[in-house]
């Protein structure tokens, strides 16, 4: 890690379990330490497998990205997208299930105004602990406590227990002790919303000076487009637990506020929409007329289709691809594979991250093939694919997006044979495989 | 200086440094627990000397006066309140303690600190307590030698800080256990409560450990507190000494559930908040 270099996050992945966490009941609990004590692998065999398989749920999936020392990042995107998981992971709240964080120096957080006030105590007793609590020195807090009340306006009533303080009075003295945190790096949450309209005002002028001070790394979660471009001057947008798109707040921004439109636009005239197959795909529209994506446009979808090639036996997916470079260094691509009817679910996913996959450099046009295994087929159905373009840089290992569209072509498969098999048979299942079956006994 | 937040630790890293960088908090938190704890009543922090002057006093009547349990020839309320304050501190530290993680949720899902100041603020303010129900104590110590009872001061009782620190171990050890397996087994929650009133039972708090028969008293020794209570009643009144070897099954009870507790704990504190 060099010396500007203020966080870096390496691979960063978090699962939760949902529902209830603990190991179905105590026996099953002691024969899972049992097994993991003599060195099997606990999973295997038990019935633990199977129900904490179904329960899990990655909020994080291989985060990577670095934040100089200074820099102030906005974290954006939906609910449920991962930022407040990788706020946590960040404050140390709570720890990653794969990957690493390095950070430089000491970490303030404000997650909440008035972590660990006590409603009996006075103003003047919380500031102490609230102030000790984020992590503050006692010498510390007596140096800033004449500009913590200052800044709060509760002057008067600093000898009141602050059960007895308007909500307002409440709000305003915890964010002046956070606010007054010098740490190398603040963590801030969606806390700027409290208070009268002069207050919030108030905030945002101190945020500003602490983004913009050139020793506090400032990292902010927010809903509000708005207060992000005028703290940050760089975004990272997350979706699904990836980082979807990493750059100039200003653009990444607009493509979030763009993409919501869509969304309230697809939204609003199909309210039986649960019932509904998945969006079907836009196929009066070739695909390098769309403009529905997301991207740095760095290299570009042009044209793509899953087929199933009768020569060699195998479904076989191509891109055509541009860009208005010579090369590409980094690309990698996406394709997941959705079957209509089946919402939330994918097929498969094919991604050239994983064996082999494309080479560090490819040509700046051209097109992609990848070949499914000769012992896979798609049950007969409709798919719809979506396609995300992507370049990794090596040195930061950041994955921008460079292209990306939902929904970029489907496909349709037939009960043509496969397999040697005459006709597939219609089955629930979303795929066919080669199948060796046996039978052993005795007459 | 580089903070690094990795998937796995091993289980026997502990970073003191950091909770010592933090003991500024551990004194708040301790200060912050006694002072809101009898805000708004009418005595104020005259409780602190009514409290176990109230419990002693059940035990009086009930033991003292109802059934008529000999205390061994020490004066009833003495014998009652020697026993007191030190199950209270077992009790204070190691109750709070059990309930460190899963009770200071709203603080610990918010901010991080190291998970260990509030077991360790649990410790002052029991103390601190123990130091003021001493102060009472010695009140009725006092008042006893003044109508004349044939008690006396041992030179054994400049132990006194040693029995103390036992009882503080063996809360802060038996607490951090259930704290870090509470994490997980939820059910511990409402054993407890009939754990801890047995063991306030199996303690020779309202009863002298000379009712029980020799082979009995040997199996008592296992329990941490046995040695602080009966000792310390020794040495302030002469009356009923202990074996020094009455002390051993205790402390090492202490030592191991201690040692594992705060394994445990740290290797429990750092993904509880997924779980509770």
């Amino acid at each position: 890690m060099n010396a500007t270099t203020s966080i870096r996050v390496e691979d960063v992945s978090k699962r939760y379990e949902i529902g209830s966490v603990t190991r179905l009941n105590l026996s099953d609990e002691i024969v899972y330490h049992l097994r993991r004590l003599i060195g099997m692998n606990p999973d295997t065999l038990s019935k633990v497998d199977k129900v904490v398989r179904d329960r899990e749920f990655w909020a994080l999936k291989d985060v990577s990205f670095e934040i100089k020392q200074g820099e102030a990042v906005a974290l954006i995107g939906a609910n449920g997208a991962g930022k407040s998981t990788m706020l946590k992971i960040l404050s140390r709240i709570t720890t990653p299930t794969a990957g690493r964080i390095l950070v430089a120096g000491r970490v303030g957080t404000m997650l909440e105004v008035g972590t660990g006030f006590h409603p009996e105590m006075t103003g003047r007793e919380n500031i102490f602990l609230n102030g000790a609590i984020l992590g503050m020195s006692r010498r510390e807090i007596e140096r800033k406590f004449d500009a913590i009340v200052e800044f709060s306006g509760v002057g008067r009533f600093l000898d009141t227990p602050v059960k007895r303080y308007s909500s307002g009075m409440y709000v305003r003295l915890a964010f002046a002790v956070a606010s007054h945190l010098e740490p190398d790096v603040l963590i801030v949450d969606e806390v700027l919303s409290v208070g009268d309209a002069l207050f919030q005002a108030k905030c945002i002028e101190r945020m500003k000076s602490i983004a913009t001070n050139s020793h506090t790394t400032v990292i902010f979660v927010s809903h509000s487009m708005a207060s992000v471009r005028s703290l940050c001057a760089r975004s990272i947008w997350f979706e699904d637990g990836c980082i979807l798109m990493d750059g100039d707040s200003e653009e990444v921004t607009d493509a979030y506020l763009q993409k919501q439109e869509a969304l309230k636009g697809a939204r609003a005239p199909a309210p039986r929409l649960a019932s509904q197959p998945p969006p079907a795909v836009k196929s009066e529209i070739p695909l390098r007329a769309r403009t529905d994506r997301v991207g740095d446009g760095r290299w570009r979808a042009e044209n793509a289709a899953m087929r199933f090639d009768k020569a060699c036996g195998q479904w076989l997916c191509s891109l055509d691809y541009t860009s208005e470079q010579s090369e590409i260094v980094g690309a990698i691509l996406v394709v997941v594979v959705h079957r209509e009817g089946v919402p939330g679910k994918c097929v498969v996913v094919l991604d050239s991250r994983c064996m082999g996959g494309l080479p560090a450099r490819i040509p700046g046009k051209g097109t992609i093939q990848v070949a499914l295994p000769r012992d896979f087929a798609f049950a007969p159905g409709r798919y719809f694919c979506d396609l995300t373009c992507k370049t990794r840089v090596a040195r930061t290992g950041y994955e921008g997006f460079a292209d990306q569209v939902r929904s970029a072509f489907a496909f349709r498969v037939d009960d043509s044979p496969v397999f040697g098999w005459h006709r597939l048979p219609l089955t629930p299942g979303l795929m066919h495989v080669q199948q060796e079956w046996k039978v052993e006994g005795t007459p | 200086m580089i903070i690094t937040i990795e998937a796995k630790a091993p289980w026997w890293k502990f970073d003191l440094a950091e909770i010592w960088a933090y003991r500024h908090l551990v004194m708040l938190f301790a200060t912050r627990s006694l002072a809101t704890m009898y805000k708004q009543s009418v005595l104020g922090p005259v409780w602190f000397l009514v409290q176990p002057f109230l419990s002693a006093f059940v035990f009086y009547v009930v033991f003292g006066l109802l059934i008529r349990l000999s205390t061994g020839g020490m004066p009833h309320m003495l014998f009652y309140m020697s026993g007191m304050i030190f199950w209270h501190l077992f009790v204070n530290v190691f109750q709070q303690t059990s309930v460190s993680l899963s009770g200071n949720m709203h603080l610990h899902g918010k901010v991080f600190f190291p998970r260990l100041v509030m077991p360790l603020s649990y410790i002052v303010s029991g103390a601190v307590l123990f130091g003021l129900n001493l102060v009472a104590l010695l009140c009725f110590y006092g008042y006893y030698r003044l109508q004349g009872v044939a008690i006396a001061f041992q030179p054994q009782v400049f132990l006194a800080p040693l029995l103390v620190l036992q009882t503080v171990l063996a809360g802060l050890g038996f607490g951090l256990c259930v704290a870090a397996a509470t994490v997980r087994f939820r059910d511990l929650k409402y054993a407890l409560p009939t754990i801890i009133q047995f063991w306030m039972f199996m303690t020779p708090i309202f009863y002298s450990s000379m009712r029980v028969s020799p082979a009995m008293r040997r199996y008592m020794w296992i329990n941490p507190l046995y040695g602080p209570v009966e000792f310390f009643r020794f040495s302030i009144s002469g009356i009923n000494p202990i074996p020094p070897e009455a002390f051993l099954p205790g402390m090492l009870l202490t030592a191991v559930v201690l040692t594992t507790g705060l394994f445990w704990f740290n290797h429990a504190q750092r993904n509880f908040i997924d779980v509770v």
